[in-house]
Order: structure tokens, then C-alpha cells, then sequence
């Protein structure tokens, strides 16, 4: 996705720099799931595997950058005591295209995600981004925005999921890695007498590594510390 | 060690991290710094224990008078 | 001893602020003060100081735990040949040299590995934020050791020690910074994460896998305890259990478990020495008995099946109870820190090993599960002590 929006770029006023900064913002420095810590719940129970953080990471830049845009149109339409009805109104409508249509062409993905595509609707980044910014912002930043936040997700994800996958399983996208890991004809790695890490599967251990994920990016950039 | 109704340690973290409330509550009134040399003396860490204390003692001095 | 001091003192103005090899002052100030009293004059205070420092405690701590580690690697070394000849009946004390030789090829490549991968990451982070070595390392890397069963692979040794110090310590600031129990951390690491290596029937005994007899299993006394929870227990009944594994066998250790676990005489002499010197708190460890042996009889009293009825004194002699008790509970880091509190923690934590022991048979060793998760309760239990003492005193106040 971002490679797309590179190559566009002559196109002009629509990527004005400040729009440019919407999307590569939340990518870095204002991480949603690192900087902002939110969305933390899903990034927990569904990386275990690559396959399924690239989805759920897909889902929510769907979802997020749809939603960002429909906001955006409705910002002046919508009464501000209702807003956050209207806002889980859209959301709704939106995870549901999104899991049936997960259902329809992916349906063992689909059955892995189980119970957490329909959570997107709580989580935090989708809402927040609504309030933050939709809620006051032009439909173009807002997509921009949206476009930022869901790849600063999906790539989180995708990150923790790496590291799971490779460790607990020893495998990429289902592809093994460190060799045949079925007990009595190993090969690679594990014919060396390497095993999977369990830890890895279970969910603290995404806890831990989106820690140390935050923790060197903080040491990278201090301006990121907060002091209290 | 301590004779006194009062947690040592509690009260010097406190001092140290000029926390006037939790020292007032923990007891700073009823010390002196000498009553803090014996826990001084085996303090494993070498930590100047009496000295953290005049230092609370003063910073209460200095805010509440 | 004056020559080698001299050496050390012409070297200091070299490792100073300024001097040609600054960078490594951490690692020259660790060793000078761990051989030699550290120049350090007293400038207020009482002149006259405790020669005892963090370092010094340490070392007792270790020297307490040398009976138990020698035992370890005798037991090990026992339970190999056991294994080989597939015959558990062979004689415990014959053939002394040879078992201790066997054992100590084991032990001795777990203590250099955990040692090894431990400090290096304790010099890195020293030398980065340029404090000294911490001392707290040199006994959790004794304590890796003694914890583990005798067939584990040493790379998951070297994975989970650097994972329970970075983790478990540096991450929280070092020692006396931590949470958790740094060598409970490593087994828990390992308990979860190769849960085949770390339990079941295999891994007690070095060599199990090449044993010359079919249908030999390394299990342990807890193994075969937990199994009268399942459909095909090892022993008919809590009789034939206590023929093989007897009070005085469990309580001098003749049985395989993790290396430095089973001689509960050789623990009793460690924390003698803890107690005596002062290092470890006899509150502690007492409390964690009484509570450990109050859970067994509340067992009994229920009843039900044979693990269940199991004398409640024989909880406090297998498995690694007293091993937690004495050397794991104890830490003055992760335990409470007020008098009550430490009463409080230590019955909390006893009754809590021997019930997820005897009630989970998914997790025979509660005891490593108890501690860690008291060593996370330690704070609110001090706090509410604290504040209990503040209401106190605000009371005392009103009425005067």
C-alpha cells in the first residue's frame, strides 16, 4: 500500500506534505499500537501465525480507511450527542461486509479469527481515529489518515506475527523454515536437536515482544519518553 | 533493630522521594535521624541512611513552616 | 594477598574517569570490590559500618547452597547409572567417585552455561548504563542449575537465562529492581515453552532415552503422585507408593528430580546457614512450611483419591518445596518486606504450592507457579501492611 501511494505523488495537492505526514506518521512515531498503545487486544490473540495478522491487519486498514471516509462526509450531518452511535453504526456495518466477506473466500482464515474481526468493532484505534480525527477533518486527509493508521496497525502486527510464527512454529506463512519439525523424521534445525518454542504461541509472549518492540523504539527516539 | 512502631525502610523510601504526605503518615514526626544508625550500620547497600532522613526532615521543615 | 592488591591499585588510575580504559571501569570496579574491600571512607553518618555488602550476601548465599549442589551432582550422577542399567534398586552409595564424575559432566556445562549467558548480558548492560556488575546474578546463576532436570538441552538453558535477565531484571532496572524471581523465571520459561523437556517422564535422568531396559521411565515421585489423578495411575495405591518412595528416602533424597531439589537434609544444612548468618529470612521459610503442611492436612480432610490422601509431611519433602521454601521464597527482592507481610507470604505461598500441586496435575511442581505469582502479590500484601501501621498511628494520634 505505501509503495502505491509513493508512486503517486506527482499527482499533487492531494499529497501535500501535510497529507503525506498523515499517513507516514502513524508508521513510525505515532504508532497506534506502540505509541498510543491501543488495539492491544487483538494484536495479542491473533498473531500467532502471519497469514492471520496480514488479514486481521487488512481488515482493519478496510474498515479504518472506509469509516475515516464516511465520517468524514457525515462530520456536519451527524447531532455530537449521537455521535458515537452513528460512529459503532458505521463501524457495525463495515466489519460485517468485512466478515462475511472473509467468510465467503477465506473461510479457515476466517474460522482462526474467529470472534476478533467481529472486535474490531472495540477496538480502540478504529474509534479513536473516528473521534480524533474524522470527526473534524476533510474526506481526503481523512482517508490519508486512515490509510496511515491501518498500515501502522497491519504492520505491528504483521511484525509480532513474524516472530511468533518463526519461533513457535517455525514456519513463514506456512512455509517451513528450520526444517521438518514432525517427531522422528526431523531435518534442518531440529535433526540438531532445536524445538518450537510453546511460549511463543501462547499470548503473553506477544505481550513481551510488543514490549521490547516498544521499548527499542524508545530507545531510538527519545522524544517519545513520557515524563510524568 | 528499629524499637519504634515504624517501617524503616517505608519511611526512608518515602524521604528520599520527598514524599511529605507518606512520610508524615509513616511517622517522620516521632524520629530523629540518630534513631536511624543502627540501620545504618547494617545496611547492606551502604546507603546514608540518617542523611536521607535530615533531608526529609528538612524538606518539611522548609514546606510546612 | 598485599602483592596482588598492589597490582590491582596500580591498575585503578587506568579504569578512572578520563584514563585509557573508562569504558570497562564497571568490569574492573566489579572484580576489585568482589576480591578486596572497596575504598569507599564513610563522610556523615555512623563511622562504623557492617563489614557485610550485597556482594558478601551473596556469597553466603552460595556457600549455603554448596551442600545441595554436591549432593546434586552425586544424585545425578546416581540416577544416570540407574538409568543406564535400568534397575532402580541399585545402591545409592557404592561406586561413590564414578557417580560423582557422571554427575558432574552434567552439572558442571549447566552451571558454566548459565553463569556464561548471564553475565555477559549483566557486563553489557553494566557497561552501557556504567554501573558495576550487579550482584544479584551470582547466585540466580547458581540457582538456574540446581533447578533443572538433569537431561535438559543447554541452548534452552543459554535462551531462557538471557530471556529471565533481560526480562525478569534489567528491564525493571537490575537488582533489587525485579518482580519476579530471576531463576524461577528461566524454569518457568522453560516449564512453558518446551514443556517436553522440562516434565514428563524422560528428562530426570541423564540418558533415560539410551536406557538398556524397555518399559524403564525416569519419572519422578511427583510424576507418579500426579498420575493417580489420571486413568492409569504407576502405583495401585498410596502403600505401594510409599514403599518405593519412602519418608527417608524423599527426605535424604535418594529420588530423581530437578539437580538440587531432593535432599531436603542438604537444604535443611543451607538454610542453617542462611538463618545463622542472617541472610534469610526464618520467617519466610517457616511460614511457607506451616503453610505447605496446613494444605496437606486440608487435603487429607477432604480426601477422595490417593493423591489427595497422601501424609501432609510428605508434601514438604518431595518435588522442590523445600528447595522454594528456603532458597526461592526467600529472595529478599521479590518477597514481602515487612515483618507481617512475610508471614503473610510465606503461608499464602505454601498452601498455594501444595494445592495447585495435589489439584492440577497438569502442574505436578506448584511450588515454582506459588512463588511467582506471590512474588506478584509481595507488594499489595506490604501495602496493606503499611497502611495498617499508618491507621495505627493515626489513631494513637487522635486519642492523645
Amino acid at each position: 500500500m505505501s509503495e502505491e501511494v509513493k508512486t503517486k505523488e506527482p499527482k499533487e495537492p492531494l499529497f501535500s506534505k501535510k497529507n503525506k505526514k498523515l499517513v507516514t506518521d502513524p508508521l513510525t512515531d505515532n504508532n497506534p499500537v506502540t505509541v498510543q498503545v491501543l488495539g492491544i487486544c487483538s494484536a495479542l490473540a491473533i498473531t500467532v501465525q502471519v497469514e492471520q495478522g496480514i488479514v486481521m491487519g487488512v481488515a482493519v486498514l478496510f474498515v479504518l480507511v472506509l469509516g475515516n471516509l464516511i465520517i468524514s462526509l457525515l462530520r456536519n450531518l451527524i447531532p455530537s450527542r449521537i455521535r458515537i452511535i452513528v460512529q459503532l453504526v458505521v463501524v457495525a456495518a463495515l466489519v460485517i461486509i468485512v466478515n462475511e466477506v472473509l467468510k465467503a473466500y477465506m473461510p479457515d482464515v476466517s474460522e482462526k479469527l474467529s470472534v476478533f474481526v467481529g472486535l474490531i468493532i472495540t477496538n480502540c484505534i478504529i474509534m479513536g481515529r473516528f473521534e480524533a480525527f474524522a470527526m473534524a477533518n476533510k474526506p481526503w486527509p481523512s482517508i490519508m489518515d486512515g490509510v496511515g493508521n491501518g498500515l501502522g496497525y497491519a504492520g505491528l502486527l504483521i511484525l509480532v506475527a513474524v516472530f511468533r510464527e518463526l519461533f513457535g512454529s517455525g514456519t513463514l506463512l506456512g512455509i517451513q523454515i528450520f526444517g521438518n519439525s514432525l517427531p522422528g523424521e526431523e531435518t534442518g534445525l531440529y535433526a540438531m536437536g532445536y524445538m518450537n518454542n510453546n511460549m511463543m504461541i501462547l499470548p503473553p509472549m506477544a505481550l513481551i515482544i510488543v514490549g521490547v518492540i516498544i521499548w527499542i523504539q524508545r530507545s531510538r527516539n527519545k522524544s517519545l519518553i513520557e515524563t510524568h | 533493630m528499629f524499637p519504634f512502631d515504624i517501617f524503616p525502610m517505608q519511611l526512608t523510601k518515602a524521604a528520599i522521594t520527598d514524599d511529605i504526605d507518606g512520610m508524615e503518615n509513616l511517622g517522620i514526626y516521632e524520629v530523629a535521624p540518630e534513631d536511624f544508625a543502627l540501620c545504618e550500620y547494617v545496611c547492606t547497600t551502604k546507603i546514608n541512611i540518617q542523611d536521607k532522613i535530615r533531608t526529609g526532615l528538612d524538606l518539611i521543615a522548609d514546606e510546612c513552616m | 594477598m598485599k602483592f596482588l592488591e598492589n597490582i590491582v591499585h596500580k591498575m585503578e588510575p587506568k579504569f578512572a574517569k578520563g584514563g585509557k580504559l573508562e569504558k570497562w571501569h564497571p568490569i574492573f570496579e566489579s572484580f576489585a570490590t568482589l576480591a578486596f574491600t572497596p575504598a569507599h571512607v564513610t563522610s556523615k553518618g555512623t563511622h562504623i559500618r557492617d563489614g557485610v555488602d550485597l556482594k558478601r550476601t551473596m556469597i553466603m548465599v552460595i556457600v549455603a547452597m554448596i551442600p545441595c549442589l554436591l549432593f546434586g551432582i552425586y544424585n545425578t550422577g546416581h540416577w544416570e547409572m540407574v538409568a543406564a542399567a535400568g534397575d532402580r534398586s541399585l545402591d545409592f552409595w557404592s561406586n561413590g567417585g564414578e557417580k560423582f564424575l557422571l554427575g558432574l559432566a552434567v552439572v558442571l556445562p549447566l552451571i558454566i552455561v548459565s553463569y556464561g549467558v548471564g553475565l555477559t548480558i549483566e557486563f553489557i548492560f553494566g557497561m552501557k548504563n556504567g554501573h558495576s556488575l550487579h550482584e544479584g546474578f551470582l547466585v540466580s546463576g547458581m540457582l538456574i542449575p540446581l533447578i533443572m532436570p538433569a537431561d535438559v538441552p543447554l541452548w534452552m538453558v543459554g535462551v531462557a537465562t538471557a530471556f529471565a535477565v533481560i526480562i525478569g531484571k534489567e528491564i525493571f532496572g537490575g537488582t533489587g529492581m525485579n518482580i519476579l524471581n530471576v531463576a524461577l523465571l528461566t524454569r518457568a520459561f522453560l516449564f512453558f515453552a518446551y514443556p517436553t523437556s522440562m516434565s514428563g517422564d524422560k528428562v530426570w535422568m541423564a540418558g533415560t532415552e539410551n536406557t538398556a531396559v524397555d518399559g524403564f521411565t525416569g519419572s519422578t515421585a511427583l510424576g507418579d503422585l500426579a498420575s493417580f489423578m489420571s486413568e492409569k495411575p504407576v502405583f495401585e495405591n498410596l502403600a505401594e507408593y510409599t514403599n518405593n518412595y519412602s519418608f527417608m528416602d524423599s527426605l535424604m533424597g535418594y529420588i530423581p528430580g530437578s539437580i538440587g531439589e531432593t535432599s531436603v537434609i542438604a537444604i535443611l544444612i543451607g538454610a542453617l546457614i542462611l538463618i545463622a548468618t542472617g541472610i534469610g529470612s526464618l520467617r519466610i521459610m517457616a511460614s511457607f512450611t506451616i503453610g505447605g503442611y496446613l494444605m496437606g492436612l486440608m487435603l487429607n480432610g477432604i480426601g477422595g483419591n490417593d493423591f489427595l490422601m497422601l501424609p501432609a509431611h510428605f508434601h514438604l519433602v518431595i518435588g522442590g518445596f523445600a528447595f522454594g521454601a528456603v532458597f526461592m521464597a526467600t529472595d529478599p527482592v521479590t518477597a514481602s518486606q515487612t515483618a507481617t507481610g512475610k508471614i503473610l507470604y510465606g503461608l499464602i505461598g505454601g498452601m498455594l504450592a501444595i494445592l495447585i500441586r495435589v489439584l492440577n496435575p497438569a502442574y505436578p511442581e506448584g511450588v515454582m507457579l506459588a512463588i511467582l505469582f506471590m512474588n506478584v502479590m509481595a507488594p499489595i500484601i506490604d501495602h496493606y501492611v503499611v497502611q495498617s501501621n499508618i491507621k495505627r498511628r493515626l489513631k494513637r494520634l487522635k486519642t492523645t
